[in-house]
Parts: C-alpha cells; sequence; structure tokens
C-alpha cells in the first residue's frame, strides 16, 4: 500500500463519521452481513445500516405528508419509531409495532430567498438537499462528510461535520413541523412554542414525527478538500492554527501508528484542481497490514508501525474541488460499528491521546483509524455541544468483528473527560448517566416530551433506557 | 474528476425521473413502475447504482448485472433486503414491501417480469 494510496482514501475514511476500510465490492471475511436472515414471501425486516439492528414491525406505515402522518399518529397502534435512512447505529428505531417510513416525505416545501431560509420535508436525504438548495441559490454552511439520513433523522440526532466555527445540522434550524404522537401539528420556532423548538431540534425522536424543517442557509459556494498522510506529532504542534487557519479541519489517527490523516477543507480557489483519484478498495490495505503483522508476537504492532510508515513515504495528496455539497459527502460502502463522544474542546488532545496509548498498551484489535472534530456550541437542550465547544471522537470497529469487547476498554475513557454520547452512535450510559451531563436542560426537556407524548407512544426500548420511560 | 462527474450525473436524475413518464421501461428490461415506486428509485437506488466509485453495478450498464441476473431474483430480494457488501438493508428503503423491491430490482437489474406483469 502506497501512501498515496491511502491518501487518496482520506474520503472514503473521513466519513463523518466513519472510516471504511473494506471496499465495497470486497469480500469482508464472511461473517453474514445480515443480523437476520430474510427468506422471500416471510416477514420483512427493517435491518439498519450498521446490521447491528433490527426489527419486524406489525405495521409499516409511509406517510407522503403531514397530513398523513396526523392520519398515522391517530390510528397507530402500539410503539411508533419514526424512520430515514437507519444510519443510527443506537437502536432509536426498532419497534414490533408500528414503523413509519419518510421516505416518501420529500422535497423543498418552499423557500424565502429573502432571509435565505428553505423548507424541506423531513424525509430529504442530505443527498438530494445539496443540489435542491443550489437551484434556489442558497447551500446549508456546513455538512456533514456522507450524505445519505435525512434532514430529520440528522437533526434529531445533533448530526455534525467539523469546523470550529460551525454547529450541528441542528443549529442550523430556523423551524419545524412536528407531528405529536396524539396527532397534533406543532409549528415551533425560536419565538413560536419555543420550548418545543428547543427540544425538537435534538430529540432523538421522542417528540413525534418532524415532517418538515427550515434551515437558515447561506448563497451557495464551492470548496477545496486536501488530504495528506501526516505524523500525528505535526499535527498537535499545530492544531490550534491550523483549526483557525482553516474553514474546516479534522484528522484520523491511526492506532498503533505515529501517523494520522489529516483533512482541510477550504474556500475554493480560483486554479484549484482534483487531483488523486477515488479507489475505495485500496483502503482495506490497511486492514490486511494490521492482520497480517499484529499477530506476530511481542513485535506484532511495531511491526505494523513499521510498514505503515514503509507504506506511506512517499509524497502524495489528495485534493477534491467542487460545489460544497459534492465536496462535503463522501461515498461509504463498507460497513462498521461506531461509537462517539464529544468532550469539551479543550478536553480532546488529552482524551485522544488516553485512548491511543490504551489501545496500543492493552493491544487491542483495532485497525480503523480514529475521527477527530471540531464542532462550536449551541445552545440546544439535549445537544452534544450544548453551551461547551465539543471536540467529537470516534471509535470504529469493522461491520464483520465482534465491537462490544474493544468499545467497552475505550468508553470509559470518555466518561472521564465527562463526554457526551452522539445520541444516534453506539454508547452505553443510561437516563441517570445522561441527564448528569446535561444538568441545565435535561429536566426542560422531559417536560417537554411527557407533555407531548404522555403515554409514551414514542418510546421503544432504547427510548426507555435513554430517557427513563414515559 | 471521475467520480465528481459521475456525482453530478447521478444527482440529476431525480429531476430526471421526475420528469419521465411514471411508465418508464428499464433499457434491459420491460418492468414498470408506478408513481410511488419511481419516487423510491430516484431517491434510494440510485444513489449508489448511477455513481461509479461506490463499487456497485451501475443502471443501464448491462455488463454488471451478468452476475446478479445469473443468481436469480429470488437471491437478489435477499441479498437486496439483508444487505450486501457495500449494499445496505433494503437498498435504503424503509418504505418498500417485498413488492416494491422485486419491481426496483428488475427495473435496477433488468430482470424480467413474470408473464403478465409489467410487459410493454
Amino acid at each position: 500500500m502506497k501512501r498515496r494510496d491511502f491518501v487518496r482514501n482520506a474520503a472514503a475514511l473521513g466519513t463523518g463519521a466513519g472510516l471504511g476500510l473494506t471496499a465495497g465490492c470486497s469480500d469482508t471475511g464472511g461473517e453474514p452481513q445480515s443480523p437476520v436472515p430474510f427468506v422471500p414471501g416471510k416477514p420483512l425486516p427493517w435491518i439498519n445500516w450498521a446490521g447491528n439492528a433490527y426489527c419486524y414491525p406489525r405495521s409499516r406505515r409511509s406517510p407522503a405528508s403531514t397530513e398523513q402522518v396526523v392520519e398515522v399518529m391517530k390510528s397507530a397502534k402500539g410503539v411508533i419509531r419514526a424512520v430515514g435512512s437507519g444510519h443510527s447505529f443506537s437502536a432509536v428505531v426498532p419497534t414490533d409495532d408500528t414503523l413509519v417510513s419518510t421516505d416518501l416525505m420529500t422535497g423543498l416545501v418552499s423557500h424565502d430567498a429573502a432571509k435565505m431560509q428553505a423548507t424541506l420535508r423531513g424525509g430529504t436525504t442530505l443527498h438530494d438537499m445539496g443540489p435542491l438548495l443550489d437551484a434556489i441559490g442558497q447551500a446549508v454552511p456546513n455538512m456533514p462528510d456522507m450524505d445519505y439520513p435525512t434532514i430529520a433523522g440528522a437533526v434529531a440526532n445533533s448530526v455534525h461535520a467539523t469546523g470550529t466555527g460551525f454547529g450541528s445540522m441542528s443549529a442550523y434550524v430556523v423551524g419545524m413541523t412536528l407531528v405529536t404522537p396524539g396527532g397534533e401539528v406543532i409549528e415551533c420556532s425560536a419565538e413560536e412554542s419555543p420550548e418545543v423548538f428547543q427540544a425538537a431540534r435534538t430529540s432523538v425522536g421522542a417528540l413525534g414525527i418532524t415532517t418538515e424543517i427550515t434551515l437558515q442557509n447561506i448563497a451557495p459556494f464551492k470548496l477545496t478538500e486536501t488530504n495528506r498522510v501526516e505524523r500525528i506529532d505535526d499535527v498537535w504542534d499545530s492544531i490550534e492554527a491550523r483549526c483557525k487557519q482553516h474553514r474546516h479541519f479534522e484528522f484520523f489517527p491511526i492506532p498503533y501508528s505515529d501517523l494520522c490523516i489529516t483533512v482541510t477543507t477550504d474556500i475554493a480557489r480560483d486554479g484549484d484542481r482534483n487531483i488523486g483519484e477515488d479507489d475505495p478498495q485500496a483502503v482495506y490495505a490497511l486492514r490486511q497490514a494490521f492482520d497480517a503483522t499484529t499477530w506476530v508476537p511481542l513485535i506484532g504492532s511495531r511491526l505494523y508501525s513499521k510498514v505503515l510508515q514503509l507504506a506511506m513515504a512517499e509524497e502524495a495528496e489528495t485534493v477534491r474541488t467542487g460545489k460544497s455539497w459534492q465536496v462535503f459527502p463522501h461515498v461509504r460502502v463498507v460497513r462498521f460499528r461506531e461509537m462517539e463522544y464529544t468532550v469539551a474542546a479543550e478536553d480532546g488532545p488529552a482524551c485522544v491521546k488516553e485512548i491511543l496509548k490504551t489501545v496500543r498498551d492493552r493491544q487491542l484489535p483495532l485497525s480503523f483509524p480514529f475521527e477527530y472534530r471540531y464542532v462550536d456550541a449551541d445552545d440546544i437542550w439535549l445537544s452534544m455541544f450544548e453551551g461547551r465547544a465539543g471536540c467529537s471522537i470516534s471509535i470504529h470497529q469493522y461491520g464483520d468483528v465482534d465491537y462490544k469487547t474493544v468499545f467497552a476498554e475505550i468508553e470509559p475513557i470518555f466518561w472521564k473527560y465527562q463526554g457526551r454520547p452522539h445520541w444516534g452512535k453506539l454508547h452505553t450510559l443510561d437516563a441517570r448517566r445522561l441527564a448528569a451531563l446535561y444538568p441545565r436542560h435535561w429536566q426542560d426537556f422531559q417536560e417537554v416530551r411527557r407533555t407531548l407524548d404522555p403515554d409514551g407512544r414514542m418510546m421503544n426500548a432504547h427510548l426507555k433506557h435513554i430517557f427513563g420511560g414515559a | 474528476m471521475l467520480h465528481l462527474n459521475a456525482l453530478t450525473r447521478c444527482r440529476c436524475l431525480p429531476a430526471l425521473f421526475s420528469a419521465m413518464s411514471l411508465s418508464v421501461a428499464a433499457p434491459m428490461a420491460f418492468a414498470e413502475l408506478d408513481a410511488r415506486q419511481m419516487q423510491l428509485l430516484a431517491t434510494k437506488c440510485v444513489q449508489c447504482h448511477a455513481v461509479p466509485q461506490t463499487g456497485a453495478p451501475l443502471m443501464g450498464r448491462a455488463e454488471d448485472w451478468q452476475f446478479v441476473l445469473a443468481q436469480g431474483e429470488d437471491a437478489t430480494l435477499v441479498n437486496v433486503v439483508q444487505g450486501i457488501r457495500g449494499m445496505p438493508p433494503l437498498g435504503y428503503c424503509s418504505a418498500c414491501s417485498e413488492d416494491d423491491l422485486r419491481e426496483l430490482i428488475r427495473f435496477v437489474a433488468g430482470f424480467s417480469a413474470p408473464a403478465g406483469e409489467g410487459q410493454q
């Protein structure tokens, strides 16, 4: 594996959350990818993207409008859960009762050119959002590095990207239409039903179903993204300057290595051009190198580090330039599982250094690069960035490998730094411990939730675990 | 760059499909989609099956689908529902019934519809 190959795949690696180290069409090792078998003619399961959550709902509904969602809410039986693209790793979706797909609630509803605002239906994917907004002369200021989620799903979980001057997707929401479990339609914003608005901007889907979202946008812009392999010590020496100098900066520490992949993204300049080719297959070599070397007694991990250093010795970088909504996202075709916590921005370096040391000291079987990002503070009640600028650190494991053992070794380090888990990713915290991480507004959120859903109709097992039941 | 050019093409497809007749014939088959299925095709399937760098077989490129056609419709349906390699479970389509998935598979991959069904 050459450094050039590696850098080429920073795009595939970076993926907001994730790094896929096996290629889209390569064999991932023969383990069953699906958690449940399907037999034609038998009940159809719902399965999340990561393949670690599934259900067999008794009823599936696919409303295409707010009015139809009202009808669904009034007629549905049992626990109701909405699903967008199914990219959450946590079990926010599974229900044995009523599963509401937002697949048919897509597209642009309206826009205000003067205010630079646009209203989208909740099931619109971020993939489709870019060109829809571009056509009306608007763009979101920042986007996650993969665009499969729906806008409603992204907002419900405070899905984010990177950039010290940018909040999560929830931070750009200025209005929402919410249908409560009782079938009431609530228009909310900072001025109208502000408590519902503050709760709904990061709700994990506990308040009902969001049918429309209004975003505060800016004029369309172009970006240039540059990916490099660098020494991690060089990044630590200059990370503050890099964050100030660039519109977006993030990097991917590689376990058992002194190397990392950096990704800097800035407004495109005249003359910027693409360099390198996308080659998702090449990144699979990292796993192969890990598997081929780390079994060697005593020196395996050092051997792996040496192999990486030699492989990446040549100079190279990958550059992607284009419209913002074309440059922000990357293709994600490789299955993995992910845990992410956000610690206070100033604690980021110490936290990730401790994790890297722990992985090495305990010889944990983890070759996926981590992801390290900064996000600006906001005032959204249950946002991971509420009240403090955050550093989000993501840990990944291949989809065909047990993740629980490794994540269990690392998760306490996040707790030590008062980390807040990503709502859509894997963690083990319950309501009591989560409440302690959100001292200012946990009860505010709970009051709104109980008011809108007094019978706990949106509460599946996972939501009962994180919110403490109805 | 290849993948960006492809992405641009892909993003035009939803609008393209919307502007097309609701009874559209795929290049290699005679599958028919209703308006609902066409919407699901435009918002789900083309995210990958019209983007070369995903590694997914590409719509309209017959050679990509030979190995899929060889395994048969039922086996393909199982792979779509369960997910396989880069293919997400259900092809991201939570609104799809088994019938929807069969119609979309026929359209995208080029399976022939059963006799008396969807022939033009």
